[in-house]
């Protein structure tokens, strides 16, 4: 099995917004001592706006977790070899031909990643994360709340993105070739 | 920019080259009598000059001589600037001479660094991914499958043959020597795939 990396694929794409752009740099990276002083110093007022864009309800990460289920959705489809035969020198093939191409390599493309049986956990990932967001962004409005509150929930929530992470660590760089 | 070259004529149907000036950006395009030296004693001198935007190794071999690995270590020690032509380029008189799928990328290549300032795209040389390859291993791959899908595949011979004579042309122009399967069918389909296989992870083992 072979990944090509460099051809276009914009599952290959989208898993490394989700999986670097998002979890790494917005959720990961982040030191939760500075989530709670965000909350708190008013010298933080702008990089607190910008964070409650994307905790809150409907913001940025909402998108992502969308994203991220609809990656699952689309993975089998995404990282196939017959893609490669929509365009190229097969693209010309009559269809008949070309179906039973694009089928037989699909076949042994499932069999060889296994790739359906990934959907289910990252699904369970995405709803475990968009469970402890809720919780975070909760915690976060709520004036009750404490900092030791606010670290905890924020910690929570790191928990379930590095499970993302791995999820996602797991899918093809590329397309497959079987 | 510009297109310098220190190299015979073997090139010369797709390309005429500049003479060097002060303060211009250019391509280089070599053919070294020995590689391995030129490489280590000329490659960073001449990279050293902020106006070259790129070196071009030329050869009557494949990557100039070059081995997979010691091209990777060459560009992670002086970046995208150098390139080594996968392309085999000999002279009139040589089997390897510029024709075809070669004369072509050559063209459509010099005709792209004539027209920028920047960094040249080495895969419109050397196209990352040789398609007609890819194409060939996934015929091969449904071939081999032995399912009902291989004898409708088989079935239609007139229809992917062109597609197969290309891929052995392909190979052939980026390879030393002739695919060694003449004919793609059931019977020699897995022997196609692992002699395709081989070729492309070596191609994605430089890929990164």
């Amino acid at each position: 099995m072979l990944i090509l990396k460099g051809i276009p694929c914009s599952a290959a794409r989208q898993r490394g917004i989700l999986r670097h752009s998002w979890l790494k740099n917005q959720i990961l990276g982040i030191d939760a001592g500075f989530v709670v002083q965000m909350r708190g110093r008013p010298s933080l007022r702008e990089a607190r706006e910008s964070f409650e864009r994307k905790i809150l309800p409907g913001g940025e990460f909402d998108l992502r977790l969308g994203e991220a289920r609809q990656l699952a959705r689309d993975m089998v489809d995404g990282f196939s070899p017959t893609q490669l035969a929509n365009s190229g020198p097969l693209a010309d093939l009559p269809a008949e031909v070309l179906a039973a191409v694009k089928s037989a390599v699909h076949r042994e493309y499932l069999s060889e990643t296994g790739i359906e049986q990934r959907e289910g956990p990252l699904n369970a990932a995405c709803d475990l994360l968009a469970d402890a967001l809720r919780e975070f962004s909760d915690v976060w409005v709520g004036r009750t709340s404490g900092p030791n509150m606010l670290r905890k929930s924020f910690e929570q929530l790191q928990l379930r993105a590095r499970a993302l992470h791995e999820q996602l660590e797991q899918l093809p760089e590329g397309i497959v070739l079987p | 920019m510009k297109i310098y070259g220190e190299i015979d004529r073997r090139l010369e149907a797709v390309v005429t080259f500049d003479q060097p000036a002060d303060g211009e950006n250019y391509l280089l395009v070599v053919h070294p009598n020995d590689v391995d030296e030129w490489v280590k004693e000329e490659l960073p001198e001449r990279l050293r000059d902020e106006h070259c935007r790129g070196v071009l190794l030329v050869k009557g071999v494949p990557a100039a001589g070059l081995s997979g690995e010691h091209i990777a270590r060459l560009k992670t020690q002086y970046g995208a600037r150098f390139h080594a032509s996968a392309c085999a380029v000999g002279t009139e008189h040589e089997s390897t001479r510029l024709s075809g799928d070669s004369e072509t990328r050559f063209r459509n290549f010099f005709e792209h660094a004539r027209a920028t300032d920047d960094l040249p795209d080495w895969s419109i040389l050397d196209p990352r991914w040789p398609e007609n390859l890819l194409a060939a291993y996934l015929l091969a791959k449904a071939l081999a499958s032995g399912a009902g899908e291989a004898d409708v595949i088989e079935g239609r011979v007139d229809d992917w043959e062109p597609v197969w004579q290309r891929a052995r042309r392909e190979h052939t122009l980026l390879r030393r020597g002739d695919f060694p399967q003449v004919r793609l069918d059931r019977r020699t389909a897995s022997e196609v795939v692992a002699q395709l296989g081989s070729h492309l992870l070596a191609v994605g083992a430089n890929e990164g």
